[in-house]
């Protein structure tokens, strides 16, 4: 039991140096650091703005606003589940030679990359004052968006388990994972609201289980509350897909140093 | 006598995965030879290998690239697991890593020995305390705070062999990794072995360097075409592999 609890805690301080090499790397080398992460969601909330905002004119009240609410949470989820194939090929010199638990690796990238999007909320958050039209800033952003970031850790944990895993053994599912990705992407209301969808195509919507995620985000950002109703189910479900991908890597796990 | 490494005829063989891995097409257009193309390719790296290596001890694993040594210590550090038999460990293991294999480049020396040392097993405050002490050893000067991709290959092995003086394994796995640096460099390096030895830790290392083993070892385990091919002392084993490698060079 001791063994247990301290084999725990180093893991612990595995993964926050892991995660402290990954932020110190990306911020170290790179002329415009921070901005790069808050860059790409903007030029892509300035780029669908203008084509479906202003050419298409898709009736949204606040599409600028509604787009980047939108599109902040959602460059976690492909920066994660994009790297995600990648992940234990990048790291094979530490496995071949290292026993630690390899969930480790999952675990850094996703808390890395949520740790970008925590740094980038600070400009969401001057959007939505500047724009006048968003919620004033609430307590519930607090105590809400810990709650989402959990549930977005832990669901995109067990994706990423899954993922890295798998491409061990599969090469083609990153081509796949791209795919799926852009795939994922238009059938996650981002660009549109979910009232827009005609009902012969609302089943797309709820099967896709990032949809009610990025809504909660945009309801807690542009209207500072949390719907209860799907975070029970989104919880449930995230829950469940990370036992789904650990069990997958821990079945795995001993044959990645032989595939790498 | 315990023994802290057993190996009870231990095989490995590993499946051609690339095979499976080099598209999904083969796969769904011969879903039948799946099966038969899995057992078919199956590379051997290790056959019926046993041996018992007791506390202490200093064991180096000889024998022409591609013998099996490095599955041998991937089995022992547990990163591999037996296609068939047993292999028992008891302790702790760390392994070397390969020059620079845990550095991240664009690190300094000092956040990458946080790295490296907590991969191998140190907690944080740990590290924090073996810091100076790795420091010490690494003699970087003032490189120990430049990223590491600045370094020389020789700087590259210090700093990986100063944090392993800090931590204190059981077992203690080297892969050709003491073949760079310097003399007075390497001079040290014994000198750090040798104090493992002293502590009996267990070493188990890879080495083309007769004078190394003569000087380090007291037991040769000796792997042609993945088996185990001789056992005993280095003044034994040492003249044998010697002469087989001379023919073997002679013959080309």
């Amino acid at each position: 039991m001791k063994r247990f609890i301290s084999s725990l805690l180093w893991q612990r301080d595995l993964i926050r140096v892991l995660v402290q090499k990954e932020i110190k790397v990306r911020y170290k080398n790179s002329l415009f650091g921070w901005l790069w992460s808050v860059g790409h969601p903007l030029m892509f909330g300035a780029i669908y703005w203008l084509i479906f905002g202003q050419v298409m004119r898709v009736p949204v009240a606040d599409y600028p606003l509604f787009l980047l609410c939108g599109l902040f949470p959602w460059q976690w989820i492909t920066s994660c589940l994009s790297t995600a194939p990648a992940l234990f090929f990048a790291n094979s010199a530490i496995i071949k030679k290292t026993t630690f638990p390899r969930i480790v690796l999952p675990i850094t990238q996703v808390l890395t990359e949520g740790v970008h999007f925590l740094f980038t909320l600070p400009v969401l958050a001057l959007f939505l004052l500047v724009s006048r039209t968003g919620s004033e800033p609430v307590l519930a952003w607090l105590w809400g968006g810990a709650l989402l970031f959990l549930v977005q850790f832990i669901l995109l944990t067990g994706l990423s388990c899954l993922l890295s895993s798998l491409t061990l053994f599969l090469r083609d599912l990153e081509r796949f994972v791209q795919l799926g990705l852009m795939l994922l992407f238009y059938a996650t209301p981002v660009l549109y609201s979910p009232e827009m969808v005609p009902a012969r195509w609302q089943w797309l919507l709820n099967l896709n289980p990032l949809a009610p995620l990025i809504q909660a985000w945009r309801e807690l950002f542009m209207h500072g509350r949390l719907s209860g109703e799907h975070l029970l189910s989104m919880f449930v479900f995230s829950v469940v897909m990370l036992l789904v991908g650990y069990q997958v890597l821990r079945r795995l796990a001993p044959r990645f140093a032989e595939v790498l | 006598m315990s023994s802290t490494v057993e190996l009870v005829k231990v095989s490995k063989s590993y499946p051609l995965w690339h095979h499976l891995g080099s598209g999904l097409k083969s796969l769904l257009l011969h879903p039948g030879q799946l099966k038969a193309l899995i057992r078919q390719h199956q590379h051997t790296a290790l056959e019926n290998v046993s041996f018992r290596i007791r506390r202490g001890e200093s064991v180096a694993l000889i024998g022409r690239n591609g013998a099996g040594k490095s599955t041998l210590l991937g089995l022992v550090a547990g990163v591999l697991s037996p296609t068939t038999g047993e292999v028992k460990v008891c302790g702790r293991v760390a392994s070397m890593l390969e020059l620079g294999a845990g550095f991240h480049p664009e690190l300094t020396g000092r956040e990458n020995i946080a790295l490296n040392a907590t991969l191998l097993g140190l907690r944080w405050e740990e590290v924090k305390r073996a810091m100076p002490a790795i420091i010490d050893f690494a003699e970087l000067g003032r490189f120990i705070d430049e990223p590491v991709r600045v370094y020389s290959s020789g700087m590259l092995a210090r700093l990986g062999f100063a944090v392993m003086t800090q931590i204190s394994p059981d077992i203690l796995l080297v892969d050709e990794v003491l073949a760079v640096g310097d003399a007075a460099f390497r001079q040290r390096c014994y000198e750090v072995l040798k104090r493992f030895r002293a502590q009996g830790v267990t070493l188990l290392f890879v080495s083309h360097n007769p004078k190394d083993i003569q000087q380090f070892c007291d037991r040769v385990l000796w792997f042609e075409n993945h088996q185990m091919i001789a056992d005993g002392s280095p003044n034994d084993i040492l003249p044998l592999y010697q002469d087989a490698m001379q023919q073997e060079a002679s013959k080309k």
